[in-house]
Order: structure tokens, then sequence, then C-alpha cells
């Protein structure tokens, strides 16, 4: 027998907890608690995004995904390209990269791979008639001359060939400039060239940082003021040295190496940098693997120029910055009287440029971004600050023994805008300038 | 009466025997030596105990220099090595006693002594090094008597080196003035290197322009060795030191007196450096071909001879018109020399002492066969542009004596000879 409901009747409470059953059939289960979460996470990255772009906007450091990206290949391009041939990574074929590895040269001390095609190829070509036809420009010196060829090619050459005196001929530029060169690699690569058969019509050298900042380098570092500069070389010539610190820390620096190369191409792949928020992220973490190598390649050029090796050494020095600054100045205005004389006496048109630098005082007002991006090593700081002056002096005394000397150090005087990207590199509007006043420099001295 | 018997005969006691054998030992040595000189002198190869001492150090000593810091003797007191030489960012190589010699010159240069002196830079190759050696008096002395000179003391700024061949010298010179040094003249001594070893370079996956692959080689493997590297070294240091003790003990024991002993230590220390020479041989050709160095190799070239002497012979007359220019910018005298040399044809007729001690290589016989002629003419070009170059390839054209002592070398004879047609030349083209 089945018992059959009583009926009672309904107090408040009875309707208040019916109410409430109710109400918990309605709530939400966990999965489309989950859901919305998940549908409402774009919607608050999109709102973070816009507010971090807004934030930026306001301060002045508006965010473009473009210049992101190209410093984030330029960061971990040139990470990757800085440990000399054993270390760096082979150029992606997808990119047609040249390949800017190192190998020890002899008479240049190093040199980077492409310029064994690019020596064999422009052999060939100064055999041609083409040759005799066009207006041939070799340009050296170290990165900022590589840049200005990068950057401001074009309106180098543009700028020449306004010139009626070159208006029928092809201009074509040979750029052999060398992140890290310093006389007298610029001499020793022009007279070898020359003795290969090239023929150009016209050497511009551009130069002065290098031959003060890296001098100073490397007598700080152990190392003979005239010789390549330490980081650029010492691990080409520093083989037998693998001892387990030395070997530590190229370990350290491989590590960061590869994670800068890593994190560039996710970030590149996965299209990060379209992000201000995952583009900054990307770009702080490889500035952060940036320090890492940096460090851990102080660290190793320490250890290894610690070692007694004849090649690393050079002559004996007195290595206070007085005699390291005559030094350097010395040779850079020996090596461009040389320079001048050896292209003088096959009818070639020479000109010196002192390139401007930033930590040159009362070369230029920095903008805030510059002086953000301008920390350098007391070591280049100071070579720099005594040392401009002295290349100044010595550029007055080239130009008046009859070398078309052109000093450019000023040309950023009264500039504002950012020019800078770091302690002596410029962007495309300083090249800008740069080209226009080599340009100018290079006519007016043309015969 | 039985006859006596017969006295025992009296024979030798073993002692006796001995003793007599020892006494007769040096009898028959003298003979023997006697023998083999009156044979020497019949054929016409009369002995000499000077000539026998001063091959076996000239044997042992070109060994000791051939091999490079790596494995070469550190020399000894009062002695200095060109066997110690170590990678250089601009010359390639260079011998250890540069970093003083450039750093202690450097200071002579900041030195008001410097300026009163007459002060002379010569550069060039071995053959440049033992005319420093051997005629550095010839040429000081001839520099003297010149009124233009007077009373300045001529002071020799010398740096040739076994093995540099152009670019070396022009990056040399460039160098030393960019540390400071001021010479009032440079005279640069070469030829035989630039197209023999061009040519050696050419053959074995190396540059013609680069430096000497047999100098330089060995500075740029980087010490990563492999089990057939490490034969070679070892056979190259086994010889290298058997030489060099069997040199001192000839010499300490004055074997060479003895013209049978003299001969053999002779012959022995020819064996080790054929035996170095072997080795040496095979280790670069090891080199070449097992690893792909860019470092080594240099631009693309064409390895023909054709091509490499076109190449070598444009190096040496780019590097002597960039020298004289350097040096024209500052006043400075230049002179460009181009040494004789044995297998350039026509040079010198040849003793037969010379013949036999006159063997190369293919490589170097060739490229100095074919190559000298062009040097000579590319040489009046020089002269044509304003260079002072002076052609000393036929100064022994008339000279029967024995004046070399290898394929290229002189002897101290020859040396003064070349220094004083040198300092002639030096002379007549002085402002």
């Amino acid at each position: 027998m089945s018992r059959l409901p009583t009926s009672a009747p309904e107090t408040a409470a009875d309707v208040r907890g019916r109410a409430l059953a109710a109400g918990a059939q309605r709530r939400w289960s966990l999965a489309r608690k989950l859901a919305l979460q998940c549908a409402l996470l774009p919607a608050l990255f999109l709102a973070l995004e816009l507010g971090y772009r807004g934030w930026q906007r306001f301060e002045g450091h508006p965010y473009r995904g473009s210049e992101a990206l190209a410093e984030i290949r330029r960061v971990a391009g040139a990470l990757s390209d800085h440990l000399a041939g054993a270390g760096a990574e082979h150029p992606r074929p997808e990119r047609e990269e040249p390949d800017a590895r190192t190998f020890l040269h002899p008479f240049l001390g190093f040199a980077v791979e492409y310029f064994q095609d690019s020596f064999a190829k422009d052999v060939a070509y100064f055999e041609s008639d083409a040759a005799k036809a066009n207006f041939d420009v070799l340009i050296v010196g170290g990165s900022v001359a590589g840049g200005l060829c990068e950057n401001a090619g074009m309106a180098l050459v543009e700028g020449l060939r306004a010139d009626p005196r070159l208006r029928e001929r092809m201009v074509r530029l040979h750029m052999y400039a060398t992140g890290g060169f310093k006389q007298p690699q610029q001499l020793n690569l022009v007279s070898y060239v020359l003795a290969l058969g090239m023929k150009p019509d016209a050497v511009v050298e551009v130069d002065g940082f290098n031959e003060l900042a890296l001098s100073n380098y490397n007598a700080l570092h152990g190392s003979h003021p005239l010789h390549p500069s330490l980081s650029h070389w010492l691990h080409l010539v520093g083989n037998g040295q693998f001892d387990r610190e030395g070997l530590d820390r190229l370990i350290a620096m491989r590590r960061a190496q590869r994670d800068a190369a890593a994190l560039a191409e996710r970030t590149e792949r996965l299209g990060l940098h379209a992000s201000a928020i995952l583009g900054r992220w990307s770009l702080s973490r490889l500035h952060r693997v940036r320090r890492d190598y940096t460090g851990a390649y102080q660290a190793y050029v320490e250890h290894m120029a610690s070692s007694e090796n004849a090649t690393l050494r050079g002559p004996s020095y007195e290595p206070s910055l007085e005699n390291v600054l005559e030094l350097a100045v010395r040779n850079w205005s020996e090596s461009s009287r040389s320079l001048a004389a050896i292209c003088e006496a096959r009818g070639i048109h020479y000109l010196h440029v002192l390139q401007p630098t930033l930590h040159d005082a009362g070369s230029k007002p920095l903008s805030e971004a510059e002086l953000e991006t301008s920390a350098a090593q007391d070591g280049w700081i100071e070579a720099v600050r005594d040392g401009y002056p002295r290349l100044r002096e010595a550029g007055e005394e080239l130009h008046r023994q009859g070398v078309h000397f052109v000093d450019a150090s000023r040309i950023f005087a009264g500039v504002r805008e950012d020019l800078y990207f770091d302690a002596c590199h410029f962007n495309a509007a300083g090249h800008a300038l740069f080209a226009r006043e080599i340009c100018g420099a290079f006519l007016a001295s043309l015969p | 009466m039985p006859s006596p018997p017969p006295a025992p005969r009296r024979t030798w006691s073993f002692r006796r025997k001995l003793a007599l054998q020892f006494l007769l030992l040096p009898v028959l040595l003298v003979s023997i030596e006697l023998f083999y000189r009156g044979w020497q002198g019949a054929n016409g190869e009369t002995y000499r105990s000077d000539e026998a001492l001063a091959s076996m150090q000239r044997i042992a000593a070109s060994l000791d220099g051939s091999l490079d810091s790596a494995t070469a003797e550190k020399p000894r007191e009062g002695e200095v090595s060109l066997a110690e030489v170590f990678l250089h960012p601009f010359l390639g190589f260079a011998p250890e006693n540069f970093r003083v010699q450039l750093a202690s010159d450097a200071a002579y240069f900041r030195r008001p002594v410097a300026e009163k002196n007459y002060d002379l830079m010569i550069v060039g190759g071995s053959v440049a090094a033992r005319m420093c050696q051997t005629a550095t008096m010839t040429l000081v002395e001839s520099l003297h008597a010149d009124p233009r000179i007077g009373d300045r003391r001529v002071q020799p700024i010398f740096y040739p080196t076994g093995g540099y061949k152009q670019p070396q010298q022009l990056n040399l010179v460039a160098y030393a003035l960019n540390l400071g040094f001021e010479p009032d003249a440079v005279i640069n001594i070469d030829g035989f290197n630039e197209l023999a070893l061009s040519n050696y370079n050419a053959r074995h996956a190396s540059h013609p322009m680069h430096p000497s692959l047999g100098h330089w080689g060995h500075l740029i493997q980087g010490g990563a060795l492999d089990r057939e590297s490490i034969d070679f070294l070892v056979g190259m240091r086994q010889a290298q030191r058997g030489a060099r003790q069997l040199a001192d003990l000839a010499q300490g024991w004055g074997l060479q007196r003895s013209a049978v002993l003299g001969r053999f230590a002779l012959s022995r220390l020819e064996r080790l450096q054929e035996q170095y020479a072997s080795d040496y041989e095979r280790y670069v050709v090891h080199l070449s071909t097992t690893r792909e160095n860019p470092t080594r190799r240099g631009p693309d070239y064409a390895a023909d001879l054709k091509h490499v002497l076109a190449a070598a012979v444009r190096n040496w007359k780019e590097s002597s018109r960039s020298l004289s220019a350097l040096c024209a910018a500052r006043g400075i005298h230049y002179v460009h020399a181009l040494q004789p040399t044995l297998f350039d044809e026509g040079s010198k007729p040849l003793t037969e002492a010379e013949i036999a001690t006159g063997k190369a290589q293919d490589g170097w016989v060739e490229a100095v066969r074919e190559g000298y002629p062009r040097l000579r003419k590319t040489g009046e070009r020089l002269r044509a542009k304003g260079v002072n170059f002076v052609d000393c390839s036929m100064l022994f054209a008339d000279v029967k004596e024995d004046l070399y002592v290898d394929a290229c070398h002189f002897n101290e004879a020859g040396s003064r000879l070349l220094a004083s047609e040198i300092s002639k030349a030096f002379l007549a083209s002085m402002p």
C-alpha cells in the first residue's frame, strides 16, 4: 500500500525554499562558466591591448608592429652574427642574406665570409668593359659605413649622378665596410683589393668611432690598440684556450644565441609582434637574452685575453688613456695618409670622412629615446670624449697635407629628432643626412 | 839420441791479441780514411772538414727554423731564432722577436737620435735576411761614403723575414709607419717567393696572394689535430731533433775532421732532411685536402700556372706601387730590388756544387722559369711609373764561383755582391 501525500498548509518558509531550489537549478554549470570566461578573454585582452596602446601613445611612444619586428630581427640577427665562425648560425636561405660569419684573414685580421665571393666577383667585374665605362666607388669603414650603404646607398648614387661630371656614367658602389673594422684594416683592405686587380675610380673611407673606442677596449683588455677589435677577432685566434671556464662561457653564449634565434622565429611565425603587449614582451625578453649574451661574452673575452698569447698581445705599449689615444689617433691619421697616397698614385679619388658619434660632447642635442639607448662601456665613452677633438685636429692636419678629409662629426649638431638608436649607429634619417654631407664633400673635391 | 822436442811455438795470449787489435784499429781507420780521401780526390771531390761542418750546421739550422712555434726549439741564450713565428693580424705570420723589435724601434723613433741618424729599413724574404746578416757592412759603408749622408750614422732597421712575400712587406711598412716609425729609406728585396711560394699555395688550395702556406698553414689549423696530422708532426719533430743532436755531436767530437765520419754524419743529416721534407709535404697536402678552411683558401682563383703567375706578378707590381706611394708621401727614399735566383735561366753559370744542392720542387722551378722574365718586364713598367726599381736578377750572370747554397739562397760572397749592387742603385736614385 502506497502512502498518500498528506496535504498541509504552505508556509512562507516553504515558498522561499522552493524559490531557492528553482534558482539552484538555473545556476550555470562550470562548463558554461568556463566557456564564458573563454569568450570574454579576447575581449579582456583586446581591452588590455587598447589600454596599453593608448597609454603608450599618451606617453609619446606609439607602438608599431613593423618597427618592433624590425627591432626583433635586428637584435636577434646581431646576436647570431656576433660569435665568429665557430658559433654563428647559418643564414636562413629563404631570406637570401649574405653570410655574415667571420673568418680569420691573413691581412685584415678578420673578414666576413661573403667577402670571399665579393672579391672574386669584383675582380672579374673589373676585367670587364663595363667597369671601364662605370664610375666605381669603393666604400670602406666600420658598421656605420655599412649602415650608410644599406640605408642611403641609393641617395648616395643619385647624389653623385646628379653631377654633370658623372651624369653619363653608371655609378656603382662596392661595399666593403665591415662591422668592427678599424684602421689599418681599411688601408690593408684597399691595398689588398688593388693587388687583386680591382680598379675603382674612387674610395670613400668612413671612420672615427671604432679607431678610438675599440682601440681603448683592446688596450683595457691587454691587446695592442692597433690590433683588430678584440671582441670581433679574439674568438678566431683564441683556439686552445678551451679550459672549463672558457667552455662555460661559450656554452652560455651559444645558449643565449639559440634562445634569441628561437624567440625571434616564434614571434614572427605566430605574429606576436602584431600585439603591442606580446611584441613588447618578446622584445624585452630578447633584450634580456642579449644582456645575458653580452655578460657571457665579456667574461669570455676577459678570460681569453688573460692568456699569454703573442698574437693577441702585439707589441708592448703603455696602457694609459693618454698613450692609447696618441697611438689610436696616429694610426688613424697615418693610415689615411697611406690610403690617400696609394689612391693618388693610381688616379683614384679618395675621400676620408670623420663620422659623427653620440658621446662626442656637443655633437647633437640628444632626445630622451637617444639617451635611453645610449648606454656604452666607460672605455668607449672616455675614448670618444677625449679622442674626437684630437681626430678633428689631426683631420685638419691631414687636410693641410692634401688629403681630402671631411669632418662630418658635427652634422647632427642642430638636429633634435631621434637619429641614434644606440651609442653610435644612426637610423635611416641619420644616414640620409650623412649621405648628403658625404655627397657634397665628394663632389666638391672631385677633380 | 832423440832430438830435443821442438820448442813450443810462442803463441800470443788472448790478451796480447786483443791489445794488438786495439793498436791496429787506429791504423786501420787511418788507412780507410786515407784510402777514402784518395778515392774522393781521384774523383775530383776533395773533402774539406770546414765545409762539411758548415753543411751540417746549415742543415740542422734550416730544420730548426722550419717548423713553427708549436714545435720549434726555443732559441738558446744569445741566439735569435727565426723559428718562433706567431699568427699576426696584418702580416699573416711574424717571428716572435717582432713584438719586441717593433716596440723598441717605435721607442727609438721617439728619441732625438733618430732624427740625426739615417734610418734604413730593409724588408723582404730570407734572401734579404741573409744579406742583412752577412753583408750589412758592405751596404752601410757604401752609403756612409756618400756625401749626401755624410756625418749621419746609418742605422739599419731590418725586418726581412723568411717566407715573406708581397703584400706582407707592404703591410709591414704601413704598420710600422702607423706605429710611429719614420725611416729615411726603405729597401724591398723580393722576387723568388712572390712566384715560387704563390705557385706552391695555388697547388695546395690556397690563394696565390695568401701568405706562404708552408710557413703559415700550421698556424691557422686551430690546434684541432687528427691522428694523421699528429703522425706527420711527430715525424717532423723527430727529424728536427735528430738533426740538431747529430750536428751538435759531430761538432762536439770533431767528426768533421774525418772524411769517413764527416761524410757519414752528413749523409745521415741529409736523410733526416729528406724525411722532414717528405713529412712536411705530406702534412701540407693532408691539411689542404681534408679541411675546407676559408682562412686558408681565400677568394676563388684559377689554379693553372698562367693565371697563378698573372696574379702573382700583379700582386708583386701593385704592392710595390703602393709601397712606393706611401714612402713618397712621407719623403722616404724607396728602392725595390729584384733578387737573382738559381732557376732563372741565364742568370748564372752553375757550378757542380750548385747543381748538386740546387734541387727544388717542380712548382718552384716552373714558377721561376716562367715568371722571372715577366717580373723583369713588369719591373720596367714600374720604373716608367716612377718607382725606383733595380733589376739585380742577372747580377751573377758572369760569376763562375759557387754562390748558391741551395735553390735560392746565396753564400756570403753572393750576399756581398747583391748588397753592393743595391747600394749603387740606392745612391743613384737618391735625391
